[in-house]
Formats: structure tokens, sequence, C-alpha cells
């Protein structure tokens, strides 16, 4: 008889349970059971598989095979040992400081979730996205306290209105050029980032195999939109370098003459507060549709 | 000449927040419009969308809530797509609009107007002004392509301005305009696994363009600039992965056009709506559910109250209320529109119960009395009074 496959797998499990477990020796009426009842199960005849489950049981315990013998827990016999008991290495650096290097390291205005995976495959520290909403805050409470940190992570600003867009973050250092969001700059600063990971991963592999083993499937998944740049498993980070580097040049022809534009306008318009912050639109009034 | 938009009446204002009192309220949407179409012949419903209420959740809390809303897997399912077409700068959506359209769109500017924008009233104002001033720019260079991700259009519905916000509008397409949605159902095997999802998204597409047509119009531009197929951006089979679809919606536009210029005139019901008539003891959560119904009863007799199952138990979130009100009276209508509409002048199935043991009939329910009575005979000739009432077979 042609089983399906639900009824192959049912009947293999079985086998294993019936022929492996109990037996010394193949019962063959018991198999027999065992067969009809893993028919049963898959085709769905409910009824039939309770009688051929209660069959099954009373033929092995007529046996007397079906019993699990004593002392049938798993064992790891081994001598003894002496294991000494380490914490789990906890970061020294606050998450806030993680993000600003990470920030640093890449160059371009990133999103929460490429910069914890950043982190983690740079440090092995994990930094929960949620965090980050935190984080901006603080910097914005800090900066109007006056604090004396050297650089503030700041929100990137959209070009039209300049007005601050959260979920991309930028460091207060950086030309304002770099900080802007224009029509083009979103895929033209996630090809830019992708040239940076594909080199520090060829770095890293050279010097740290740990961090380059967690840095490579962050660089695959980055290069993945990006046609030619990866092929199977396998990150080449000369090929991935050179495929976004080619989409980054026809990009940079549009995006960086609008930035530069949108900068100047930004410098001309919006008090240093503004330029760092993101400004807001206040309606006068509401124009004709 | 920039022409100044009239400030709302104050009095209409006032009278429309009088009526609205403490019921929740609801920001104009396709999907509002398209519920709104279903029961637009029903005064209170008329009323409340007017008046901005939030029907859906006005009951909120007493046992005629109607279950709507979406599904949270659905919701997620939607997010998850979305992100995934805008992920790495729109690449997916970048690659789904060159293979699907056959321009390329690897180099074209996105302008992504759900970001950076406040989520309020004052952040939709813009995006709307933007929407409108990107429109006009292709005029002067109709072969760039550009995409607007999140455009917003304004559009006055009942004579309040409201805000459509369309998914895509791809510009630049051999000089056109093409309005496309998201939705995360899939298409498997080309076929959409639900038709109505597929009929509504259709229906929201059309609306973009109207709307998109009449933004042109204002500014001086041909509307025929926006095509008349609308694109559809759904999943492939049951993975994630995005395949762009195109139909035509032509009649769709019509048909919205004409659903929208039947929206009764908040000036006009705010004129219309007896002082006494508020929504605010239907939404009082203090009061007990048999208080909060039996205001709604009040405020339904008032204003007018037309139920009709098929419609109403789909669209409006007072169909359960409306219909408790209909049993209470053992109203026509709870036999079903086509009943109703059948039975012009008798108000109660009792009454029609008695015309069909011929009892004589008022002048008003003369015309519908005689076939009523003919029926009640032929009834009687099959089944005898004196036996047992036996429910026939459906």
């Amino acid at each position: 008889m042609r089983r399906s496959r639900s009824a192959k797998k049912a009947w293999r499990s079985m086998e294993k349970y019936v022929y492996h477990e109990f037996m010394q020796e193949p019962d063959s009426m018991a198999l027999d059971l065992a067969r009809r009842l893993a028919d049963a199960v898959a085709t769905g005849h409910r009824d039939e598989a309770v009688r051929l489950t209660r069959e099954l049981e009373a033929q092995l315990t007529e046996t007397g095979r079906n019993q699990h013998p004593a002392g049938h827990l798993p064992s790891f016999a081994a001598p003894p040992t002496v294991v000494p008991v380490t914490k789990r290495p906890r970061s020294t650096r606050s998450s806030r400081r993680a993000i600003t290097e990470a920030l640093a390291e890449i160059g371009v205005p990133c999103r929460a979730r490429v910069l914890a995976d950043y982190v983690h495959a740079r440090s092995g520290e994990r930094i929960d996205t949620r965090a980050f909403a935190a984080v901006r805050r603080d910097e914005r409470q800090a900066w109007i306290k006056s604090s004396a940190r050297p650089v503030f992570i700041v929100p990137a600003l959209e070009g039209r209105f300049f007005q601050p867009v959260r979920g991309l973050l930028s460091l207060s250092d950086w030309p304002l050029e770099r900080r802007l969001i224009g029509p083009w700059s979103e895929r033209a600063d996630h090809l830019a980032a992708t040239v940076q990971l594909a080199r520090q991963l060829a770095w890293l592999s050279a010097r740290d195999t740990t961090a380059g083993e967690r840095l490579a499937p962050v660089v695959a998944e980055m290069a993945r939109s990006i046609p030619g740049a990866v092929d199977g498993q396998e990150v080449d980070t000369a090929r991935v370098g050179t495929a976004a580097e080619a989409e980054h040049a026809a990009l940079a022809q549009r995006d960086e003459p609008w930035r530069r534009e949108a900068a100047a306008r930004a410098r001309e318009q919006l008090s240093p507060e503004q330029q760092l912050w993101g400004a807001s639109i206040g309606i006068v009034a509401e124009g004709s549709r | 000449m920039v022409r100044r938009r009239t400030p709302p009446d104050p009095a209409v204002e006032a009278a429309l927040a009088r009526v609205r009192g403490r019921a929740p309220q609801m920001r104009p949407n396709v999907r509002r419009l398209a519920a709104f179409a279903g029961v637009h012949s029903c005064p209170t419903a008329a009323v409340a969308f007017a008046a901005r209420i939030d029907t859906d959740r006005l009951l909120a809390g007493t046992t005629a809530e109607m279950p709507f809303g979406q599904s949270p897997f659905a919701i997620g399912r939607g997010i998850a797509f979305e992100a995934l077409l805008r992920k790495h700068g729109h690449a997916e959506l970048r690659r789904v609009l060159s293979d699907g359209l056959g321009v390329d769109f690897s180099l074209a500017a996105i302008e992504n107007l759900r970001e950076g924008y406040q989520p309020n009233r004052h952040g939709l104002l813009v995006r709307a002004s933007v929407t409108r001033g990107r429109m006009a720019e292709i005029v002067s260079n109709p072969d760039e392509p550009v995409v607007l991700d999140g455009a917003v259009l304004r559009a006055d519905v009942g004579g309040l301005p409201a805000f459509f916000e369309a998914d895509e509008m791809a510009i630049g397409v051999n000089g056109e305009i093409i309005v496309g949605e998201n939705k995360s159902w899939p298409v498997v095997d080309g076929r959409p696994t639900d038709e109505e999802l597929l009929g509504a998204a259709l229906d929201q597409a059309a609306t973009y363009i109207l709307l998109g047509r009449r933004t042109l119009e204002q500014s001086g531009i041909d509307p025929a600039r926006i095509s008349s197929k609308a694109v559809l951006v759904t999943p492939r089979n049951t993975g994630l992965a995005p395949v762009l679809h195109r139909q035509e919606v032509g009649s769709r536009i019509r048909r919205v056009d004409r659903l929208l210029r039947g929206v009764p005139n908040v000036n006009d019901i705010a004129a219309s709506v007896p002082p006494s008539a508020t929504f605010d003891r239907i939404a009082d959560a203090s009061l007990a559910e048999e208080a909060r119904l039996d205001a709604f009863g009040e405020v339904t007799e008032e204003l007018g109250r037309v139920y009709e199952p098929a419609a109403c138990l789909t669209s409006c979130g007072l169909a359960w209320a409306c219909r408790r009100c209909v049993f209470a009276f053992g109203g026509p209508a709870l036999a079903g529109g086509h009943i109703a509409h059948a039975l012009p002048g008798v108000v109660t199935l009792v009454r029609v119960a008695q015309l069909g043991r011929g009892a004589p009939p008022s002048p008003a329910e003369a015309p519908t009395a005689a076939p009523i009575a003919r029926a009640g005979r032929l009834y009687d000739e099959v089944l005898p009074p004196g036996q047992p009432a036996q429910q026939r077979p459906a």
C-alpha cells in the first residue's frame, strides 16, 4: 500500500517506539498493530486509532515488554570534578557610549536595529532597541542642561522643513550635510554603511575571528538588497564593497548636491539649536486646497 | 493669489460638538467612508458621520458593541510587510516598481512623508502641501521617476476637510502618475485569498486617484495625468516577497465620486438636528448599560433610523443596538430590507399578521393590505388554522 508522507512519519515514530525501546527482538504482531495504528492516526480515524492503541498496549503487556527497565534515566557517568563559577561578563560602558561609538564607526545616520546589531557583532553586548527612545530623551535633556559632553546623539533631519526624523540617529559633530535626509539619502546612507561594514569585516576577520563571525551575517543582510553583492552563504567583502560603491556613486551624483543645497538653506534659516535637534512647523493659516 | 480657507462656522462647530458630547471622535478615512457608503440612507448614521463620531467605539462596554476592528495578527503582518518594502532605503519597493512598471526606479527620488512629520493634523497639512507641490512638478519634469511614500490628499467630506493617506504615488512612469496601495494579504497562484479584501483595496486606490485628480485640477494641471490603472503591491503566495499587480478602476472612481458628493453637508445637518439630540449619554461609561441603550433608543427615535440588516451589520457600529430597538417593537426591518420595502405603511410585524388574518386596514395600510390578506388566505389553505403551526423547511 502506498502511504502518505504523514503516515510514513507516524509509522517511523511508532516503529522506533515499539521496536527499539521495548523489544529485544521484533514482535511481529505488535509491529503489525503499530503499523495499522500509524495508518489510522495519519488518515484521521480516531476511533480506530484508540481501539488499536488498546490492543497494542494489551499485546505489549502480555509479552511483558512494555515496562520501562528500572532506573531508565539517562546516564551521564563521569569522574567528579571541580568547576570554577564565573559571572557572565558585564559591559563597563553605557548604552549611550556603545551607540555613540557605533555611529562614529559606521559614519552615517542609522536606525536603532542596525546599531543594535552592529554593537552586538563588534562587542557581544546586547542593546535593547526599546532603550533608544530613552537615550534620545536623555541626550536632549543633557543638551538643555549644557552638559559637557563632547558629542550628542541627535536625530537626523528631513531636508525639506528640517523636522527631526526620530528613527534615524546621528552624531552632533557630523557636518549638517551628513545629518540631512533627502529623497536619495536613505538608500545612499545604507550603501555607505554597507561599504564601511564590509571594510570592517575584512579587517576584523584577520584580527578577531569571533567578532568577524558575528559581523558577517549583519553585512550579508545589509548587502542582500544590493544587486550582485552576495551570492549563497558566503560574504566576499571585496565584492560587497565594489557593488555597494558602484550603486552609491550613481546615487551620490543626485544626493550630494541636494544635501549641500539643503544644508545651505538650513544654515541660513535655523538657529544652532534647531540645526541639531530640528525645527517644528507652526501652521499660521490653512491655505486653499 | 492664495485663497484662504473660510474657517468653519463657529455655530456649526458648536452644534456638532453638542451632538457629539463625550462620544469618541474619529477622523474620516477611506475605510470610514466605505463603511458610511453602506448606511448613508440612515439619518442617525449620517448625523454621527457628520459629527465625526466613532460609531465603532460609541457603545464600548455594552453588550451592543460590535466586534469590529482588524485582527492584531493582520495588523502585525501589515506592519512587517510595509517595513520590508522600506528596508535598506526602500530597496524592495524600488525593485518591485521597476519589475512591475517597466521603468527603472533604482535611482528614483523617494520622498518619505511618513517620517519627520508630526503625527497630527499639522503634520497631515504639511504632507498634503508637499504632495500637492511634488505632483505639480511633473509638468516641468515628467520623466524623472519620483515616489511619494505616504502621500496625503485632502478632500472636503460633507463640508469638513478630511485627509487621506495613500501608500505610494509613483510619478514619472511615461509621464503618468500611478497610485499604489500596499496590502499584506497574499495572492496565491495569481488569485487573492479574499475577493472582498481585493474589492476594498481597489476602492481605496480609486479614492486616492479621484482625490489626486481633483488636486491636479485645482493646480491647473490635466487630471488625466493620474492613471486610472491602480497598482496593488501584495506578498506573493504565503511568504512576504512583494509582487505588483495593476488593475483598471475607472468604474470604481466614478462610484467614489458619487459617494463623496452624496455625503450630507454638516451645515445642513447642524441646522436640522433637534436641540435635544446628543450622543453624550450613550457614550457615558459611568451609566448602566440599560440607561445607555435607552438613551440610544431615544436619540435614534428623534433623528430617525433605517435598519437594514444586510448593510448595517457589516458596516455600522450601531447595528446591534438598532436591531435591539427594532426588535422591541417588532419592526418589519427585522425580516430584511426587501421585506420592509414590500410593506410600506405597515409599522410592525404583528400588524402584518393581523392584516393577514383579514383585519380592516387603515388608509395608510390599504395599498399593502390586499396582497397581505391574499397571502394569509393562501397560507391558511395550505396550513388550516386548526392545525398546530409547523416550521417549514428553509
